[in-house]
């Protein structure tokens, strides 16, 4: 099988071979798209997505060989399109979110806060981020992209990532009372290879 | 404990996209496809697109936009230049389609300059064919001096049937004001950021990119020359 770049670059002169990027990707897309958005708009970005690839298929580097991130990245932007629907989704996700990943929090929390409290300001933490820092974190955790991907799909310089997640670290320890020791470091994944879904 | 590690877990791996979403996905995505004879013949090299917000009813579609078509085969250049100085334009890849733009004549090289009248009898003109055939225009906004709009993307056929007559005019008239486009803008500000205050034109701006050594694709990309 053909690795993205090479299928991007055919396209080129072969239009219809692009179909073959949107069998490999087109789920992922829609998956992160409706986590962020519901089912019913992200049918939309998905479709929009390989729409707006295909007119910028000439623009994508070819040195890369993986096109999810470039994708992600088209798919982020015209969530934005969707921003009043994904700010109220997110609102209303927060809760729900912050309820799952409280547990994690609780070791490190230790007997200073009960569960309920620490999902509460975890979700208030949360509603707090930034849409750039949301979308960063989006990325990351729902997109399973690394920094490096992150800063392609994004536009952005990867130490702008690193910030960015690392505000993200920050306003969840605060939220949870826990002290931050030491000098923050990036934690950026090694393991680009397992990026396809 | 990464903070965000538990965030990872929220991933909602069973969210799938219906059978039949996915094959109208895939069958708009091929009729785009096979409508584009490929881009050597149809989109102008390093070509960018930009999205166009409809109102409620309307689909998001994409249309050329020539000044920042002009610019990236202006920047390839540049970049050719800047990077591989002993191979000249020459030296670049013959495969891909910005080269073959880099050695092509623009349509400002060849037809004389398109007065603002022209260019706005000529999108009057584009509007009414629209119009004629039951269609629309949406969102319509001007954008650095060029008419931005919108329409259903389900009448793609009548779009490419009515836009035959404005494309010409509509691509030297972006290419006139790009000094205004999205990617000038991103060149200015970069300009800006090592200190040099852009010229007044777009050939002065890219005369002052090409002596500063400014990283164009950089810039391009990332909207700075840091990091």
């Amino acid at each position: 099988m053909s690795p993205d770049n090479e299928v991007i670059e055919r396209s080129w002169s072969e239009p219809v071979v692009f179909a073959a990027l949107y069998d490999r990707h087109a789920r992922s897309v829609y998956r992160y798209a409706a986590q962020r958005l519901g089912d019913h708009a992200a049918e939309d970005v998905m479709s929009e997505t390989f729409l707006v690839a295909f007119e910028k298929r000439s623009a994508y580097d070819v040195t890369v060989l993986d096109a999810r991130p470039w994708l992600l990245g088209i798919a982020t932007r015209l969530i934005r399109k969707h921003a009043r629907l994904e700010a109220v989704a997110w609102k209303g996700m927060s809760a729900d979110l912050a309820a799952q990943i409280a547990p994690d929090f609780i070791d490190q929390a230790g007997a200073r806060i009960d569960a309920e409290r620490l999902a509460l300001r975890l979700a208030k933490a949360l509603r707090k981020l930034s849409a750039a820092d949301r979308d960063t974190l989006l990325l990351y955790a729902w997109g399973d992209l690394d920094y490096t991907s992150i800063a392609t799909a994004t536009a952005v310089p990867i130490g702008t990532v690193r910030s960015r997640l690392n505000r993200a670290r920050r306003l969840l320890r605060r939220a949870a009372g826990i002290q931050t020791t030491g000098q923050e470091t990036g934690h950026g994944r090694a393991d680009a290879v397992s990026q396809h879904p | 404990m990464d903070e965000l590690t538990p965030f990872r877990s929220t991933r909602n791996e069973s969210r799938q996209p219906p059978e039949q979403v996915l094959a109208a996905g895939r069958d708009a995505l091929m009729s785009r496809a096979t409508a584009s004879p490929g881009l050597p013949d149809t989109t102008p090299p390093g070509g960018e697109t930009q999205t166009h917000e409809r109102p409620s009813g309307f689909k998001k579609v994409t249309a050329p936009r020539w000044a920042a078509v002009a610019i990236a085969v202006t920047l390839t250049v540049l970049v050719v230049w800047a990077v591989v100085p002993a191979l000249g334009l020459g030296g670049n890849d013959a495969t891909h389609p910005a080269s073959n733009a880099s050695v092509s004549a623009t349509p400002a090289e060849t037809t004389p300059p398109v007065t603002r009248e022209v260019y706005e009898a000529a999108y009057a003109e584009f509007a009414k064919c629209m119009k004629d055939h039951g269609v629309g225009l949406g969102a319509e906004q001007m954008e650095g001096q060029v008419h931005d709009y919108t329409y259903p993307a389900s009448e793609d056929s009548v779009y490419r049937e009515c836009y035959v007559a404005f494309q010409q005019i509509d691509a030297q008239w972006q290419i006139a004001h790009s000094y205004d486009s999205e990617t000038f803008i991103k060149l200015r500000g970069c300009l800006e950021d090592i200190g040099i205050e852009p010229g007044k034109d777009a050939d002065t701006v890219l005369a002052q990119v090409e002596e500063s050594g400014l990283d164009v694709r950089k810039c391009i990309e990332q909207g700075t020359t840091n990091g």
